[in-house]
């Protein structure tokens, strides 16, 4: 078991989310999409272009940046 | 019908009610199939925040529902999401509290819709939830326990399918019960919550569902391989591309058939009134002014049609989203996001469908500064400008074996243009402040297949915004600019219009222009391309049309007398930069919500323009070039 960054992930690997960092409403939103500690994610795939990445969480797929993702920590 | 409505059941209030749930749940479609043709759209009181409400019956019971914007959660990361807070708790501008909430539920992400229906229900209103996509989850085999659902949620649940209109009359049914409880609801009000209070919320609706869905499905594996194929490292783009030539094709090409029809029609109507009207000064007004200014306005329908055809069906397959995730990184290194890729690319062909087409950005900063940016891109009406000016001013030098200076300066205005977008779009980033998060949240929704009423319902409802917002603005405008160019005579040198002409020219002398470009400057507002028509009745070349005048010999000779190619470069990089376009405006002033920022856009860029168009002439002349 190691915490790392949800950016550390390989395409279709995943994780259990840790911990939440950056600003008090970014971390809100992550949790109103069902980024809360505890939920399960699958890391999907990166964009053509490296960025965004795209995850799966709660039988939804969601796209967000690197520089957004890597506040979120997996435990894994 | 409205209107009898009104008149004889002015005394009874409708049932008021809203619809509620996060984007992509089908929201909008389940909205038209209650609704039917029968809603109307305007804005909440100073913000840009669309309103759309329709009537509906609800057995011999006359009803209102209002469609709330999509949103996630009760605290608003948008200005949309505090529409829907600040409406159910009743302190809206220019909306009443409801008397009770519809939550479109998505049945495959349950626990994300049921996390917001839990925090809906700390409002007080009547609810019931319409849980879409029951066809669906049919045919998928999925189990849910609706009876079970409706006792732990505390709240009453209908299955419906909004594409197939199954299930309406039992939704109905139930909506008709929130008149019942007219006991009012205490109005409550929404507290801010935190991580930790989404976390438990989670864990209690995750309790919750323990033993009412079973056998959820995995991903669809059909799924999973059009994303393979549409997002595919190399496959991804390339198909992104061809799909974007589609549209630019259509809205550049295709479109040009039904305008020309249009401007024919135009044109025979003008021909028409000319015969029968007698009196120079009415015929001049009927024909020049309002005329022209409605043909100005209606030209526009075929493309805003035709663009908003594709966005409607690329949103509802979900390859919209699909887009955006692709470019993001490209759009992002300027300040801007994927989404702004397809507005700006039809701003090629017109800047107000464009413009129009930024309302599928949902972060409110970054779509006004794709809406600031967007005239930069080289539309249609420039085009016969830059013919006429190259062809007339530019010497076609060769250049090398294979290129002709002609070519390479019609070349540069677009990339100026694009230049000029990037520069500023990444100082406006920087630049305006917002209050709400920057960050891009992008939901990948399923492949559908489109549904046909609503994309017909999205188009029809684009035109007529268009018609009564920009339409009125420019209509206006039009008529100001008759009257300034047939008073107080017709012959333009002598009119307002040629004496403002007059005035203007110590101001743009510096650009190398005379006061026959500075009238055609003035006249093209209205139009960029009136700029032709104009500079040949200045030049007293009779019989010009925009289209023949570029292959006009004299009319070219003319001009090259007049003007030396310094000159003509001066003007395109002039109509590159400025901002000569009141529809332009008038859809900016729409789309932004105040006249604000339509004079901003006009002020910078006719700055930019000038400082630009300065540098070439000056710059140019102390070079030796004159």
């Amino acid at each position: 078991m190691s915490i790392v960054p949800l950016t550390y992930l390989k395409p279709g690997t995943g994780g259990v989310i840790e911990r939440l960092e950056g600003e008090a409403a970014f971390q809100k939103r992550l949790a109103d999409l069902g980024l809360v500690p505890g939920t399960p994610i699958l890391f999907i795939r990166r964009a053509p272009f490296g960025d965004p990445v795209e995850i799966e969480v709660r039988g939804y797929l969601l796209a967000l940046r690197g520089n957004d993702a890597k506040k979120i920590l997996l435990n894994v | 019908m409205q209107k009898k409505f009104c008149s004889t059941c002015e005394d009874i209030v409708p049932l008021r009610i809203a619809l509620a749930g996060i984007p992509n749940t089908g929201k909008t479609t389940l909205f038209n199939a209650l609704t039917g043709l029968r809603h109307r759209v305007g804005n909440y009181p100073g913000i840009t925040v669309e309103k759309r409400w329709g009537s509906l019956r609800l057995n011999g019971v006359q009803a209102e529902l209002l469609d709330l914007p999509g949103s996630y959660s009760l605290d608003a990361a948008s200005q949309e999401e505090r529409v829907v807070c600040d409406v159910l708790t009743g302190m809206q501008n220019g909306a009443e509290r409801p008397d009770g909430l519809v939550v479109v539920v998505d049945p495959f992400h349950l626990e994300r819709d049921l996390y917001f229906v839990s925090q809906l229900h700390g409002i007080g209103l009547p609810m019931v939830l319409a849980i879409n996509f029951w066809d669906e989850v049919r045919k998928k085999r999925l189990h849910i326990d609706l009876a079970l659902l409706e006792k732990r949620f505390h709240v009453s649940a209908v299955p419906v399918s909004a594409l197939r209109g199954e299930g309406l009359e039992a939704l109905k049914k139930k909506m008709l019960d929130f008149s019942k409880n007219s006991s009012a609801s205490p109005r409550s009000q929404w507290v801010k919550e935190d991580v930790m209070d989404a976390k438990r919320r989670y864990q209690g609706v995750e309790e919750n569902l323990k033993g009412i869905v079973r056998h959820p499905p995995k991903r669809d594996p059909c799924q999973e391989m059009l994303d393979q194929i549409f997002l595919h490292p190399v496959l991804g783009p390339v198909l992104f591309l061809a799909v974007t030539l589609l549209i630019f094709q259509s809205i550049f090409t295709w479109a040009l058939w039904p305008m020309g029809w249009i401007q024919s029609g135009v044109d025979f109507l003008g021909r028409v009134l000319s015969a029968v009207i007698p009196s120079t000064l009415l015929r001049s007004f009927l024909v020049n002014g309002i005329l022209a200014g409605v043909g100005s306005i209606i030209v526009f329908l075929p493309q805003i049609a035709i663009l908003f055809l594709f966005i409607g069906i690329l949103n509802d397959t979900g390859y919209l989203a699909r887009g955006a995730f692709l470019l993001d990184k490209l759009m992002s290194k300027v300040g801007l996001n994927g989404k702004s890729f397809l507005p700006l690319f039809s701003c090629f062909a017109c800047a107000v469908p464009g413009i129009m087409a930024t309302r599928t950005i949902e972060n409110r900063k970054e779509r006004l500064v794709t809406i600031l940016v967007s005239p930069f891109m080289t539309c249609s009406a420039r085009l016969p400008i830059y013919a006429l000016v190259t062809a007339a001013l530019i010497p076609p030098i060769a250049v090398g074996r294979v290129f002709n200076l002609q070519g390479i300066v019609f070349l540069s205005m677009y990339l100026l243009g694009i230049f000029a977008a990037m520069i500023m779009a990444w100082i406006f980033k920087r630049g305006i402040r917002s209050s709400e998060l920057s960050h891009f949240f992008l939901e990948l929704p399923p492949y559908r297949m489109p549904h046909w009423k609503t994309v017909f319902l999205l188009v029809r409802n684009q035109i007529k915004v268009f018609l009564k917002t920009a339409g009125s603005v420019i209509l206006i405008l039009s008529m100001v600019l008759w009257a300034l160019m047939s008073f107080p005579s017709h012959v333009l040198e002598e009119s307002i219009a040629g004496k403002v002409g007059h005035w203007m020219e110590p101001v743009l002398r510096p650009l190398g222009f005379d006061w026959k470009i500075d009238v055609g400057i003035l006249a093209s507002f209205a139009q960029r391309e009136v700029f032709v028509s104009t500079l040949a009745i200045v030049h007293r070349i009779e019989s010009t049309t925009v289209k023949s005048a570029s292959r006009d010999e004299n009319f070219l000779k003319l001009l090259q007398s007049h003007y030396t190619p310094l000159v003509g470069l001066s003007i395109l990089v002039f109509y590159a930069l400025a901002c000569q376009c009141m529809s332009t405006l008038a859809v900016v002033r729409r789309e932004a919500g105040s006249w604000k920022w339509p004079i901003f856009m006009f002020a910078y860029m006719s700055f930019l323009a000038y400082g630009a168009s300065f540098f070439v002439y000056q710059g140019g002349r102390l070079l030796g070039f004159h």
